[in-house]
């Protein structure tokens, strides 16, 4: 246990103290002051509407942009140690591959929980602040978001173990395509003007993957994950077969999902 | 082998070949047998490409040999396994964790290590003394000159008090007094019986530390022995003699000081020929020694060998 803690600490550490991090979270306070300039509006206004959405888009950015970042550690997390070698004194110590990865693991939930308590935070802040009021759905569709970036995260980690880190991160993301079907979700439903929305929009996503009616196509995908990671030796053909079986499921889902449309026009 | 004798590492009859684009297979390293004696200093040396680092990391279950047995204190090497805590490695071109300062680095490696915590700063500290580093305790290991990131990661090598310590090419970046201090440790470790296996290129340091050798080449094991009677072992002579002052040298012979002079001999048959020819010279005979062998010229000639 203390070999795993010390492999979760030392990856925090990693991140926090990278540039790159820094530059991140630099980006994300640029990002959240653009967003939140609608609550200039929402002031005015005194629209619950408004901010309710205002409120949705930092959470959607958020699971967007986290989902990616959660998969982007994950393969960090593994490149970092075969680039500097350090791979190689970690397997000399009497420290089991599975400590390795559930320590890795454990890191990237580390870096991704201390972003969704300042995401909750500014969320609950801005609530506050426009409404003096907050919807408990908020608190649910924040804690789902950091629960569904455990799969990219976990995949991104056992497949890099096998797989190039690009074609690692890329069949991470495949094998959650499926949840970019929520995009036409958070455009067509939002009540703010669309210029407003794209770049949120398009950032959105894995937090509306849970939503019905696709749910089944979700599970599938995350099943197949999870039973990719599981797979042990053969990891690779899992995940190779899963990132079929996502692939399928996310066509299957678009065309459903443009038949619904057609209908509807 | 004799029975009576620890091993504490083995290679038996190991190869490993890699898949080179397609299909194309390479064959690092090809029936390498090798065993390590408790205490032991062992340098394995070879050209670039010889098989060397594939052989330890077959050792150490870095790779699975494709064919053959590694062996560590006499049970099979799985990755993680609990006789890990009896090894020390330290890689070749290590970086180490550079955005940790040193002291957090080596307790990070402690506790991988399974060091308990009651004696995890005495150990850091420990290390950092063997390795000369208490100065740069609190330094990030980025800020640190590459002969400073080397000793840390010998400092991490030997946390723990491993009884096995595998060093690649461990004094490749410092200095001719950080070359020192490790020739040193490595000694003072050897005398408390823990055994090094060290791989190298740099001949002078194998020379002064080692007590036995192994030559690698082209994956194979081409030569191997105890470092003394290896240069020790030549079969040429040096004859060295006086000749009268009217006769001249004999071809092949040279000056070596005032009236004295040497002519090697290659066989002993060849000694025969030259002490007789010198007899008919009236030569007076000073010494017939053998030759001592520089390291360096007993790998060239073992790895040009036909």
């Amino acid at each position: 246990m203390i070999a795993l803690l010390a492999i979760a600490a030392t990856h925090l550490r990693r991140t926090t103290r990278s540039r790159v991090f820094s530059a991140c979270l630099l980006l994300a306070a640029v990002l959240a002051a653009v967003v939140l300039e609608p609550v200039i509006a929402i002031r005015t206004r005194g629209s619950t509407a408004v901010a309710a959405a205002v409120a949705w888009q930092i959470i959607s950015i958020f699971s967007g942009g986290g989902f990616v970042l959660a998969v982007v550690l994950g393969v960090w997390s593994i490149q970092s140690e075969t680039r500097d070698k350090t791979w190689q004194a970690l397997l000399c110590k009497p420290v089991r591959p599975w400590q390795i990865v559930c320590g890795k693991f454990l890191g990237v939930m580390a870096v991704m929980g201390g972003l969704t308590f300042i995401v909750w935070a500014c969320v609950h802040v801005l609530m506050a602040v426009s409404l003096g009021r907050y919807f408990p759905r908020l608190d649910l569709a924040l804690a789902s978001g950091l629960l569904g970036f455990t799969i990219p995260a976990a995949l991104a980690i056992c497949l890099s173990l096998r797989v190039h880190p690009i074609a690692s991160a890329l069949i991470a993301l495949l094998l959650r395509f499926d949840a970019l079907d929520s995009l036409f979700d958070a455009i067509t439903s939002s009540q703010l003007p669309p210029s407003v929305l794209f770049v949120p929009a398009a950032l959105a996503g894995a937090i509306r993957a849970i939503a019905p009616p696709y749910e089944i196509f979700n599970l599938s995908a995350t099943l197949g994950s999870a039973a990719a990671i599981l797979w042990g030796r053969h990891l690779w053909i899992g995940s190779y077969a899963s990132a079929v079986v996502a692939l399928l499921l996310a066509s299957a889902t678009f065309v459903l999902k443009h038949r619904e449309l057609a209908k509807a026009n | 082998m004799s029975g009576d004798v620890e091993l504490v590492a083995e290679l038996a009859n190991v190869s490993k070949v890699f898949l080179d684009g397609w299909r194309r297979e390479v064959r690092a390293v090809a029936g390498l047998t090798l065993c390590l004696r408790r205490g032991e200093i062992y340098g394995l040396l070879g050209p670039n490409g010889a098989g060397k680092s594939t052989a330890l990391h077959c050792l150490l279950g870095l790779l699975r040999p494709s064919q053959g047995t590694a062996k560590l204190f006499g049970q099979s090497v799985e990755v993680g396994a609990p006789l890990f805590q009896r090894v020390g490695y330290m890689p070749e071109d290590w970086t180490a964790y550079d955005f940790l300062t040193v002291a957090e680095m080596l307790e990070v490696f402690a506790d991988l290590h399974g060091v308990d915590r009651t004696r995890r700063r005495a150990q850091v500290r420990q290390a950092l003394d063997r390795s000369g580093l208490t100065e740069h305790a609190n330094r990030r290991l980025r800020r640190l000159s590459k002969g400073m990131r080397q000793r840390a990661s010998l400092a991490q090598a030997i946390l723990g008090e491993p009884d096995l310590l595998i060093l690649d090419e461990p004094t490749k970046e410092l200095d001719p007094l950080g070359r020192r201090d490790v020739r040193v440790l490595l000694g003072q470790l050897a005398q408390n019986g823990v055994t090094v296996l060290l791989s190298s290129h740099l001949l002078s340091e194998i020379e002064t530390v080692c007590h036995r050798i192994g030559v690698m080449h082209r994956g194979s094991l081409v030569a191997e022995g105890e470092l003394d009677s290896i240069l020790a072992g030549s079969a040429s002579r040096i004859l060295r003699f006086a000749l009268p002052p009217e006769c001249s040298p004999p071809v092949g012979a040279t000056v070596e000081s005032g009236d004295v002079w040497r002519w090697r001999a290659a066989t002993k048959d060849e000694v025969h020929r030259h002490l007789s020819h010198l007899a008919l010279l009236g030569a007076e005979i000073v010494s017939v020694q053998p030759e001592s062998v520089r390291l360096e010229d007993y790998f060239i000639e073992v790895i040009t060998r036909p």
